[in-house]
C-alpha cells in the first residue's frame, strides 16, 4: 500500500482549536526524559500538537547558560529545578486552553530525579507511557533509557543537536536498530604516560588538571587515579588545615617535587626538553600581591600570566576548601556538593578556574604552548557541546512529528505493521547535502533492522511477576522454577547469571556474577572456590541477595550438547505486583509468570566477544572528559559536514554502511509502495 | 539595548556594552554556547541586528523565540490580526487571556519577558495598512526582514523594497504537512565560512613568500641549525623551518623545500621536522592568492570592493595582511610566543598600511564608502574564509525559479518544486475565491495555468499531492510551524552573524518524509 502520506491532518482543518484531534494523541502518555534545550521545545511541541499527558524528568537545576535557548526559564529561574519550572510554565500555557475538553484533562509532570537510577525509573515506570522521547546530553544515560525502553518494550525516539547539526532516531524494540546496535566512536583517549610524564599538547594538560580535581576535590569514594595519572601526589585537604597553608602544600607537591621527579627520569627527556619546576619561593609573593585584582572568572578569552594563574590557583583552591569542609554534614543539590566531595561542572566557577589554573602552571613547566585560556579549558573540560535555539527546535519538531506518527498509525487498526515503515530517522545539517540534483537540508532514513549482536536488543528481555516473598525463595528455586521451568532454559546447560543494577555503569554482564553453572567441572582450586560460592549463592533467599522489585537479571545459557553449540542470553526484570496473592502453599510451577517481553532465541554459540565489547575501562572512566562533541550527537553525524568541509559534505548520507550484515541476513525492514 | 562594537588595542573585536561589567559577564554566561559556534564576532553582529518580521502567527512565534534567545538586537513585530482562539494551543507566545487583543502586542510581551536585552516593538492594524504602518522607507534601516505566512501581494511588496535596498529576505509558509523557507539576498558577505574555533588558514601565514619580520626573527633565534644542540634543534618550530627553508627562493619548489628539511634534520624522530614535511606541501602546493579576492572586487557592497580594491594594491607593495594568529605547533613557549608576537605586529601594520591605501584611493573618498575600523580587521581576519553569495530576486509563481527548473525537481523522488508550485498556486486561487477550495479541478487549473506560464506543461505533479493539498487547507499545524520556523531562524542566524554559509533559493519541508530540500534560485 502506498504510504507516501500518514493521515496526521486534523479532520476538520478550518477550526484547529476545535478540530477532532485525534483520540489516539489526545489519550497517549509521553515520557521526555530531559528538560534541557531539546527537552523543553519536546514539550512545548507534543503540548502544541494535542497531547495532553505528558511526563519530564530531568537531574539538573537552570543555570545562566540555559538562558539562550530553553525557552521556558527566565533569568528569575537560576536554580531552580528544571523540570518543575518546565512543567509549570507549560501548564500555565496550556491549561485554559484545553480545560473544555474535560474528557482528556490536562497532565503535564516534572519529576525531579537522575534517570540512571534505575530503582526509581524502573521498567514499570517506561510501561506506564506509550512513547518515551530522549532529550539527553550524554551516551550513559542514554544507553540506559534505551536499555529500559528495550525492557520495558516502549517505542523510544532518541534525538541530538549540537551547532546547527543534529539528529531524530526513533527505535521500535527488537523491530529496528536501536541506540546501541551501532558501535559509538570511542571518546577520545590519550596514554597514560603522556597525560602522567610528557605531556606535549595543552590538552594534555587539561586532562591531567581534571583529574587533579577529581582526586582532590571529588567524592571520597571515587577511585580517580586508578591509572596512576597523578603519581603519588597525595593532597585532599587536611581537617583544620588552614586554605593557604593547603595551597602552598599543594603547588609545591605538584609544581616542584612531582616535576623534579620527572626531570630526574633522564631517559624521557632525550631528545626533548626537560620540564622545569616553578620558582615557588620566588613567584608566591607576587602572586600573593596580585589576589585582590585578579579577574576571577571563567569567560574571559585572554590568556593571564603566569603569576595570575598562580592567584587564580590560590583564590580556587580557598573556594573549594570551604565548600569541602561543608560537604561532610549537607548536601547540596545545586552545586553538585554532596557525599565529601563536589562534582565537577563546567559552569561552576570554582571548579573551572582550578582545572584551568592547574593545566596552566602545568604547561608552563612542560614548556607547553600555546597556554588555554580559561574559555578554551571550558570547552576541553567540560566537553562543551554548541547548542543554539533554533536548531533545538528544528531536531524537537522532527521528533514530534515522528512520535505523532506513532502514535497515530499504531491506534489505526491493522496499520500497526505499517509503522516501521513509515518511520524516519532525520539527519539536520548545516549544509545541504545529497547529489548535485537533490541538495537536502533534513535528509531522511529508513529504519535500519536491529543489529543481530546488539549487546542490548539482540538478547531477550523479560518480565516476571513473583507469587512468592523474596525471603521464601532461594536463587537455586528461582533457577529451577522460574529459569528452567518458566523460561525453558535446559537444566545442562552451562549458566551464568549477573545483576544489572544502577551502579554498574556499563550494563555489560559479568561485573557482578550471582551464580554459575557448568556443564563439565573442571578442576583447581580456583573453580572449586568459586563452585563454593556458587553453592552458598543458590542456598541464599532472592531478599538475602538484595533481589527484589525491579532487579534485572543477566543470565547467559550455553548449550554445548547441541550441534552446533547454541547460547541463549536474556535479561530478566523480577516483579513483585502490589497487590500480590502470595500463595499459601503454592505449586512450584504457579510461583512465576511472565509479565511482558519475550526470553529470546538461541543462536550458534560466538567464539569471540560480541559486538559490545569495545569501551575497555580506561575509556569509559575518561568518558566525558575527552570525549569529543560527536559523542553527544545521538549517532554518527556527517562528520564530513563537522569540518566545515563544503565539497565532502555532498556525499551521500552514511546510509546502510554501518550494518550492512545484518540487512543481508535479515533484511531490512521495507514494505513496497 | 543593543551592544556596539569596537576594536580593543589588539584589534580584537570585543562586545563592549553600555552597561557595567557584571552585565556583560551575565551576557557572556548566557550566551557561552554560541560564542563557540559563531564566534564573539558572530554575536556582536547579531546584538547589532535589527530584524523586521511580518507576521505572528505559530510559524512567526517559531521564528522570533529563536532569534530573541540567541540575542538578536532588536526586533519590529508587524501583524494585521487579534489572537483568536485556535491561536492559543498552537502559538506558543500567547495564552487564552489574550484572545481578541492585537497578536502583534502579546507576541511582544512574551519576547520582552523571554531576554529582556533584546528591544521589540509592535507594529499593528488592518492588512492593508500594515506596511504602510511599518512605513516602506524604514525597510532599509533592517539587518534581516521575514515574512510568515502572509498574503502573497504582500510577500511580493516586502520582497521588491528589500531587494532594491539590498536588504536580505527570509519568506516563511506552511501548509498542512509542507511549508518552505525562501532566502533572497542581492549580495551576502560571509565572512566565516568554517565557523569560528576552525584553524588558521595556513594561506593567511603567508609561508610562500615569508615576510622581512619574521625572516629576521628566524635568522636570529634559530640560524645557523648547525650550531643549535640537540634540544633545541629539535624544538625550533615548523614554521620557523619552513621560512628558513624558503627565504632565499624567489619561487620556492615543494622539492626544493622538502629535500633541503630532510637534508637539516638530525634523526627520524624530530617532530617538529615531521610537521614541517607535512606542512611545506599543504602550504606549497596551495595558491596564494586568497580565492575571494576576485569575487570581493566586484561586490555591490561599496565598503567591500573598496577595501578588495586597496588589498590588490597592498599585496603589490607589501603583500596580502597577514593572520594575526598562529596554529598549535610542537614548541617551546618561548618561540611560541616570540612567534605570535612578529604575527601579530605585522598583522597590525598590515591592516594600517591597508588604512593608508585606502585613504590614499581618491575613487574611495569620492565614492563615499565608508570603511569602518571593525570591518577592516573583520575583512583581514577573514581573508582565506570569506565568501559571496547571490540568489535571484523573489518570483512566487515561478517559485523562486520554478521556471527554470528540471522536470525531475517535480517529478523525482523528492520532487520538491512541486510542493512548492502546489502551495503557490493554492494561495492564488484562495485569495481569488476566499472560501476554502474542495475541488481539485480548480487547484489543478490553476496549476497548469502557473506550469504553461513556465513552459512545464508537460511536467506531471503527482494527483496524491493535488489531493494533500486540497485537504490541508493551507492549515497551520504546530510541528510543522515548529521545524519551518526554526529553519528560518537557522538561515536567519547564519546570514546576520555571517557565519557559514545560508541556503541559496528555497528549502521546502516535506513533513510526511521528514525531508528538507534546497532548490537553489541562482542570480540572471
Ligand atoms: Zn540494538
Amino acid at each position: 500500500m502506498a504510504t507516501e502520506f500518514v493521515d496526521l491532518l486534523p479532520a476538520t482543518s478550518s477550526a484547529p482549536a476545535d478540530h477532532a484531534l485525534h483520540p489516539a494523541v489526545l489519550r497517549a502518555r509521553v515520557l521526555v526524559v530531559g528538560a534541557g534545550g531539546v527537552g523543553s521545545e519536546v514539550a512545548k511541541t507534543l503540548l502544541g500538537c494535542g497531547f495532553r499527558r505528558l511526563t519530564l524528568v530531568d537531574l539538573d537545576t537552570i543555570d545562566r547558560s540555559n538562558l539562550n535557548r530553553q525557552f521556558l526559564f527566565r533569568r528569575a529561574d537560576v536554580g531552580e529545578r528544571k523540570c518543575q519550572v518546565a512543567a509549570q510554565r507549560l501548564r500555565e500555557w496550556m491549561a485554559p486552553a484545553t480545560a473544555a475538553t474535560s474528557e482528556c484533562p490536562l497532565e503535564v509532570d516534572g519529576l525531579h530525579g537522575n534517570v540512571m537510577d534505575s530503582a526509581r525509573f524502573d521498567v514499570l515506570f517506561y510501561r506506564q507511557f506509550d512513547v518515551v522521547v530522549n532529550a539527553l546530553d550524554n551516551a550513559e544515560a542514554r544507553r540506559q533509557v534505551n536499555g529500559m525502553c528495550l525492557a520495558a518494550d516502549r517505542p523510544l525516539v532518541e534525538t541530538g543537536s549540537t551547532g546547527y547539526l543534529g539528529q531524530v532516531m526513533p527505535v521500535l524494540p527488537f523491530r529496528t536498530e536501536c541506540y546501541e546496535c551501532t558501535p559509538k566512536p570511542p571518546p577520545r583517549q590519550y596514554a597514560v604516560c603522556t597525560i602522567r610524564s610528557t605531556p606535549d599538547r595543552p590538552v594534555h594538560c587539561v586532562v591531567w588538571a581534571r583529574h587533579l580535581f577529581q582526586a582532590l576535590f571529588g567524592k571520597v569514594s571515587s577511585d580517580a587515579d586508578a591509572d596512576g595519572l597523578l603519581s603519588d601526589v597525595d593532597c585532599r585537604p587536611e581537617a583544620n588545615e588552614l586554605a593557604d597553608t593547603y595551597v602552598q602544600r599543594l603547588l609545591h607537591a605538584l609544581y616542584v617535587r612531582d616535576v623534579e621527579a620527572q626531570r630526574s627520569m633522564e631517559d624521557l627527556w632525550r631528545g626533548r626538553r626537560a620540564p622545569e619546576p616553578l620558582p615557588l619561593a620566588e613567584l608566591l609573593p607576587q602572586a600573593e600581591a596580585r589576589l585582590p585584582h585578579v579577574p576571577y572568572r571563567a569567560n574571559v578569552q585572554e590568556a593571564w600570566p603566569l603569576v595570575d594563574w598562580l592567584a587564580v590557583f590560590w583564590l580556587a583552591t580557598r573556594q573549594l576548601v570551604r565548600r569541602l569542609s561543608g560537604t561532610s554534614t549537607t548536601a547540596n543539590t545545586t552545586t553538585g556538593d554532596g557525599d565529601g566531595g563536589i562534582a565537577f561542572d563546567k559552569d561552576d566557577t570554582d571548579a573551572l578556574l582550578l582545572v584551568a589554573a592547574a593545566a596552566n602552571l602545568r604547561a608552563h613547566c612542560y614548556h607547553i604552548a600555546p597556554l588555554p585560556s580559561a574559555f578554551q579549558v571550558k570547552g576541553i573540560a567540560g566537553n562543551i557541546v554548541h547548542a543554539v535555539a533554533a536548531t533545538n527546535a528544528v531536531v524537537a519538531g522532527l521528533a514530534v512529528t515522528e512520535v505523532l506518527k506513532y502514535v497515530v498509525l499504531s491506534s489505526v487498526a491493522g496499520a500497526a505493521t505499517m509503522v516501521p515503515n513509515a518511520l524516519r530517522s532525520v539527519f539536520v545539517r548545516r549544509v545541504p547535502a545529497g547529489t548535485r540534483d537533490t541538495r537536502r537540508l533534513l535528509q531522511p532514513e529508513r529504519l535500519h533492522a536491529p543489529h543481530p549482536h546488539c549487546p542490548a536488543c539482540s538478547i531477550g528481555k523479560v518480565a516476571v511477576e513473583a507469587l512468592v516473598d523474596a525471603a521464601q525463595v532461594t536463587l537455586g528455586d528461582w533457577v529451577r522454577d522460574c529459569l528452567c521451568g518458566l523460561l525453558g532454559v535446559g537444566r545442562a546447560e552451562e549458566l551464568s547469571i549477573s545483576v544489572l543494577s544502577s551502579e554498574n555503569k556499563e550494563h555489560r554482564p559479568g561485573i557482578a556474577v550471582l551464580y554459575e553453572q557448568n556443564a563439565e567441572v573442571d578442576d583447581g582450586e580456583e573453580e572449586e572456590e568459586e563452585e563454593d560460592l556458587w553453592r552458598r549463592n543458590a542456598a541464599k533467599s532472592l531478599a538475602a541477595l538484595r533481589l527484589g522489585h525491579g532487579s534485572r537479571l543477566h543470565v547467559t545459557a550455553v548449550d554445548r550438547a547441541a550441534d552446533p553449540p547454541t547460547e541463549l542470553m536474556m535479561e530478566v526484570c523480577l516483579l513483585w505486583p502490589t497487590t500480590a496473592t502470595v500463595q499459601a502453599s503454592p505449586s512450584s510451577s504457579m510461583l512465576w509468570r511472565v509479565a511482558f517481553g519475550h526470553a529470546g532465541t538461541r543462536r550458534p554459540l560466538q567464539m569471540e566477544e560480541g559486538v559490545g565489547g569495545s569501551g575497555g575501562e580506561h575509556g569509559e572512566r575518561n568518558e566525558g572528559l575527552t570525549s569529543t562533541a560527536a559523542d553527544h550527537v545521538i549517532a554518527v553525524l556527517d562528520d564530513s559536514d563537522e569540518e566545515g568541509d563544503e565539497e565532502s559534505a555532498k556525499e551521500p548520507p552514511p546510509k546502510q554502511r554501518r550494518i550492512g550484515q545484518a540487512h543481508a541476513a535479515h533484511g531490512v525492514v521495507d514494505i513496497p509502495d | 539595548m543593543p551592544a556596539h562594537c569596537k576594536a580593543t588595542r589588539d584589534g580584537a573585536l570585543r562586545m563592549r556594552l553600555s552597561v557595567d561589567e557584571a552585565a556583560q559577564r551575565a551576557l557572556q554566561e548566557r550566551y557561552d554556547r554560541q560564542l563557540r559556534l559563531w564566534g564573539e564576532r558572530g554575536q556582536c553582529q547579531l546584538q547589532r541586528a535589527r530584524m523586521l518580521v511580518v507576521g505572528a502567527s505559530a510559524i512567526g512565534a517559531e521564528l522570533l523565540k529563536s532569534v530573541v534567545l540567541s540575542g538578536i538586537g532588536h526586533c519590529t513585530v508587524a501583524d494585521a490580526a487579534r489572537v483568536r482562539p485556535e491561536d492559543v494551543g498552537s502559538n506558543f507566545l500567547v495564552s487564552e487571556a489574550d484572545v481578541g487583543l492585537w497578536r502583534a502586542e502579546v507576541v511582544c510581551e512574551a519576547l520582552r519577558e523571554m531576554n529582556a536585552a533584546v528591544s521589540v516593538e509592535a507594529v499593528v492594524g488592518e492588512p492593508a495598512q500594515l506596511l504602510e504602518r511599518v512605513g516602506a522607507a524604514s525597510i532599509a534601516t533592517y539587518s534581516l526582514v521575514a515574512v510568515a505566512r502572509q498574503p502573497r501581494s504582500l510577500v511580493q511588496q516586502v520582497a521588491d523594497v528589500c531587494w532594491e535596498h539590498d536588504v536580505p529576505l527570509v519568506v516563511l509558509q506552511s501548509h498542512g504537512l509542507v511549508g518552505y523557507v525562501t532566502l533572497v539576498v542581492r549580495e551576502h558577505i560571509v565572512m566565516d565560512v568554517a565557523g569560528s574555533g576552525s584553524a588558521v588558514p595556513l594561506a593567511s601565514l603567508q609561508l610562500a613568500r615569508p615576510f622581512t619580520e619574521v625572516v629576521q626573527f628566524c635568522r636570529d633565534h634559530y640560524w645557523p641549525l648547525e650550531q643549535l644542540d640537540d634540544d633545541a634543534h629539535a624544538h625550533v618550530p615548523w614554521l620557523a623551518l619552513l621560512v628558513l627553508a624558503v627565504e632565499d627562493e624567489p619561487q620556492p619548489s615543494v622539492e626544493t623545500v622538502l629535500r633541503r628539511l630532510e637534508r637539516w634534520r638530525r634523526h627520524n624522530s624530530e617532530p617538529n621536522f615531521t610537521e614541517a614535511l607535512l606542512m611545506a606541501k599543504r602550504v606549497l602546493r596551495g595558491a596564494s592568492d586568497p580565492p575571494m579576492l576576485l569575487t570581493l572586487e566586484r561586490c555591490r557592497s561599496r565598503p567591500v570592493e573598496a577595501v578588495a580594491r586597496a588589498l590588490r594594491t597592498l599585496q603589490a607593495k607589501r603583500g596580502l595582511p597577514v593572520s594575526r594568529a598562529i596554529p598549535e605547533m610542537h614548541c617551546d613557549t618561548a618561540s611560541f610566543v616570540g612567534l605570535q608576537e612578529v604575527y601579530r605586529q605585522r598583522a597590525a601594520e598590515d591592516v594600517a598600511a591597508l588604512r593608508e591605501v585606502l585613504a590614499a584611493d581618491a575613487e574611495t573618498a569620492t565614492g563615499g564608502a565608508c570603511v569602518d575600523d571593525p570591518l577592516l580587521q573583520a575583512i583581514c581576519d577573514n581573508l582565506y574564509n570569506m565568501a559571496c553569495m547571490r540568489t535571484g530576486p523573489y518570483r512566487p509563481e515561478s517559485g523562486c525559479g520554478a521556471g527554470k527548473r528540471r522536470a525531475d525537481d517535480f517529478e523525482g523522488e523528492d520532487g520538491a518544486a512541486s510542493w512548492l508550485v502546489l502551495m503557490h498556486a493554492y494561495d492564488a486561487i484562495r485569495e481569488k475565491h476566499r472560501a476554502p477550495l474542495e475541488d481539485a479541478t480548480v487547484l489543478e487549473a490553476a496549476l497548469q495555468r502557473v506550469l504553461q506560464q513556465f513552459d512545464l506543461a508537460k511536467v506531471h505533479i503527482r494527483p496524491a499531492r493535488i489531493q494533500e493539498t486540497l485537504r490541508a487547507a493551507a492549515v497551520e499545524l504546530h510541528p510543522v510551524a515548529a521545524v519551518v520556523g526554526a529553519i528560518g531562524a537557522q538561515e536567519a542566524l547564519k546570514v546576520l552573524t555571517q557565519c557559514f554559509v545560508p541556503i541559496d533559493g528555497t528549502v521546502v519541508y516535506d513533513g510526511y518524509a521528514c525531508r528538507a530540500t534546497v532548490l537553489s534560485n541562482p542570480p540572471e
